[in-house]
């Protein structure tokens, strides 16, 4: 969810705002999480390389998590995990996972459960780690 | 109309009303025969299509009667024009430019002049005329249960709703592999790969290729799925490519 909310607004943009810079530019930012790590991806044509980075900058530091579109990256998250229930590749590599990695953190699905996410709580979910990072990169 | 969250539908049906999920619209344009302009929507659990059909018939009206807006077809543009540059940043997709082109009778320099064609569209009168052509047409759909029998038996209506503009549509076959070869670029093979480490020991790598004018990063932090059992987070980044 984290990954999916970074570019949900921040800074003075607001999530709107913030999508329509990038559009208007074609900036294509993005984030994503795996097993071992927290990914993001910037790609633009280089006359707009400031403001990508401007972008990407306030996306790592001001994320809003705005109450708003938390629920509606909630609602997506929510239903992404309601469609895997009825795939079953999903329903094979979920009961892959816990059978051969128990409780390791590995054997948690990345995406959460809907039991998990509906409880995912606070303007600034937890594990978000990627603004203290940045502040190392710069 | 369909690209993003800033387009139309996204604009009307997932943050405007809480009607869907996701909306999405495509168009295949290489195809030998009539093609396909689709709409789908997800929607939200508990709306019935009826809404769902009604607001995207609204967002098609409301481009077929009102001029679309200046900054939004330049956004469009320029993203499609972008996209011509950034297909150039990867092997396959360059290919399958080529490939569906080259396969449905189109040529090498239809594809180099489709960014100028883009740049000569004219709003006012090309976009609502498509749009005007898509309000007439007999749409014909089809309603996709992606939920299965989990869903119906916990009460929830979550289905997929599909809308087909066309009654038919050809497959083309479109051979990318033994374009690879003419896509790539000599000095592509011969870059040189950068590995430099910052004072505060992150590690980037980079490649630069003068060819193609973008420039794309990837970066990853160790966290993810075992961030949640970690006290402390340690950071590491892949820099990817610097293209000028």
């Amino acid at each position: 969810m984290v990954a999916d909310l970074l570019d949900e607004g921040s800074g003075d943009l607001d999530s709107k705002t913030f999508h329509e810079r990038l559009d208007r530019r074609a900036i294509e930012l993005s984030f994503s999480s795996s097993r071992d790590t927290f990914r993001g991806s910037l790609r633009m044509l280089k006359d707009t390389r400031d403001e990508a980075f401007d972008l990407l900058r306030m996306a790592l530091t001001s994320p809003h998590f705005e109450s708003v579109d938390v629920e509606r990256i909630r609602a997506q998250v929510l239903s992404g995990l309601r469609r895997e229930t009825s795939n079953p590749g999903s329903l094979a590599n979920r009961k892959f996972l816990a059978l051969a990695y128990g409780d390791h953190p590995y054997g948690r699905p990345v995406n959460g459960t809907l039991e998990s996410v509906p409880n995912i709580q606070g303007r600034r979910p937890q594990g978000l780690r990627s603004a203290a990072c940045w502040q190392r990169i710069r | 109309m369909g690209g993003g969250s800033n387009s139309y539908l996204y604009r009307a049906l997932v943050i405007d009303k809480p009607l869907a999920i996701s909306t999405d619209a495509s168009y295949q344009g290489t195809a030998l025969d009539d093609t396909q302009f689709s709409i789908s929507a997800s929607p939200k659990p508990g709306v019935e299509f009826a809404a769902v059909e009604q607001a995207i018939d609204g967002v098609i009206a409301e481009l077929a009667q009102n001029a679309v807006r200046a900054e939004d077809l330049e956004r469009v543009k320029t993203q499609l024009i972008a996209a011509a540059i950034y297909a150039q940043d990867n092997q396959a997709s360059l290919a399958r430019w080529y490939g569906a082109a080259l396969t449905t009778g189109l040529s090498v320099d239809d594809v180099r002049s489709w960014p100028d064609r883009i740049r000569a569209v004219n709003p006012a009168e090309q976009v609502r005329a498509a749009a005007q052509k898509m309000a007439r047409q007999e749409a014909f759909g089809d309603r996709l249960p992606d939920q299965g029998h989990h869903a119906k038996a916990r009460g929830e209506t979550f289905v997929t709703l599909v809308r087909i503009f066309t009654r038919r549509f050809a497959f083309a076959v479109i051979a990318c592999a033994a374009l690879t070869t003419l896509a790539s670029t000599p000095s592509r093979a011969a870059a040189k790969i950068q590995h430099l480490i910052s004072p505060g020991g992150i590690e980037a790598w980079f490649v630069q290729d003068a060819t193609v004018p973008l420039i794309a990063m990837e970066y990853a932090f160790r966290g993810g799925r075992l961030a949640g059992s970690r006290r402390q987070a340690r950071c590491r980044q892949h820099g990817r490519r610097s293209a000028r």
